[in-house]
């Protein structure tokens, strides 16, 4: 048994350098380039993370669904900020009000922790937000 | 010295000095409504010249602008105050082009003025509510840069927001 578990362990270890395909990560946490869009877009391309989370917060939960096949770099800050599997626990369970207290003014408090009960709050617990 | 200039009653003047060398002589009531430079002034105390690098200075007249609007507005306390303000930030924000609100918003996040910040992320906000796809990409000019039948696919899993 302990010998078919040391192998299993083996084989991830081996697949580890497969990219993972879930999540673009490098590219999503690179500093964002001009370049890298066919045009210039002030305000999403260039425009701090913690800012674009502060105005999609303002952004019926809905349509933001609608939004991320705008442009490759939309879907990933959307599915990424909004809906990904990890974030979707933190808007339900118990932790908002400790982070509530760790978060200064400074750093802006995720959208989905925030309570803005005039939308979204039923969208939120569509299944068809989960993306894989 | 900081607890006593606050509690005087004769006004005291900043000069702000922004990226491009122009100076704004603002009255210390009206530049504290940014948190950034309420925490200068809290720590240098008696300094009156406050450089701003990060801050070009046609942006920075224009949140000082802000800032003296909301300043004036909030020493006549009346019921109707905030009424007057909400009609002025809407006044602010109407005409201004996707620039110029993009610098605005970076030199009040800089500035730490979170009530603007607020009324500009709003206003983002409203440029992308209620509308589709096509038309974002039109308002934002950007094109989309998915492959051919990425984008299908996208729209297919969440057809339900589509309808």
């Amino acid at each position: 048994m302990a010998r078919v578990y040391r192998k299993e362990k083996e084989s991830i270890k081996a697949n580890e350098d497969i990219p993972c395909a879930v999540m673009d990560w490098d590219n999503f946490r690179r500093k964002k380039k001009k370049s890298d869009y066919g045009n210039i877009c002030y305000v999403f391309d260039e425009l701090p993370d913690d800012l674009l989370i502060e105005i999609l917060r303002r952004v019926p939960a809905n349509s933001l669904v609608g939004l991320q096949c705008v442009s490759k770099s939309w879907f990933r800050f959307i599915t990424a900020h909004c809906f990904s599997k990890a974030n979707s626990r933190l808007r339900f369970g118990g932790l908002v009000q400790r982070l509530d207290t760790v978060f200064h003014d400074r750093i802006r408090m995720p959208f989905w922790i925030t309570d803005r009960s005039d939308y979204g709050v039923d969208a939120y617990r569509k299944p068809k937000f989960m993306i894989p | 010295m900081s607890s006593s200039s606050t509690t005087t009653t004769t006004t005291r003047l900043l000069m702000l000095k922004a990226s491009d060398g122009v100076t704004f002589e603002v009255e210390e009531a009206v530049a504290t409504k940014l948190g950034a430079i309420n925490n200068m002034v809290e720590e240098e105390g008696s300094e009156d010249l406050i450089c701003l690098p990060n801050v070009n200075g046609k942006f920075l007249g224009m949140v000082l602008e802000w800032c003296k609007k909301h300043a004036n507005n909030n020493t006549n306390s009346d019921k109707g105050n905030d009424e007057v303000n909400k009609w002025w930030d809407k006044e602010f924000v109407m005409d201004l082009d996707q620039n110029t609100l993009y610098h605005l918003l970076m030199a009040a996040d800089y500035l730490s003025g979170t009530e603007l910040v607020d009324l500009l992320t709003e206003k983002v906000a409203s440029m992308i509510r209620g509308k589709k796809v096509e038309e974002i990409r039109e308002t934002f000019k950007i094109k989309s840069d998915f492959l051919p039948g990425q984008e299908e696919e996208i729209r297919k899993k969440n057809s339900w927001a589509f309808e």
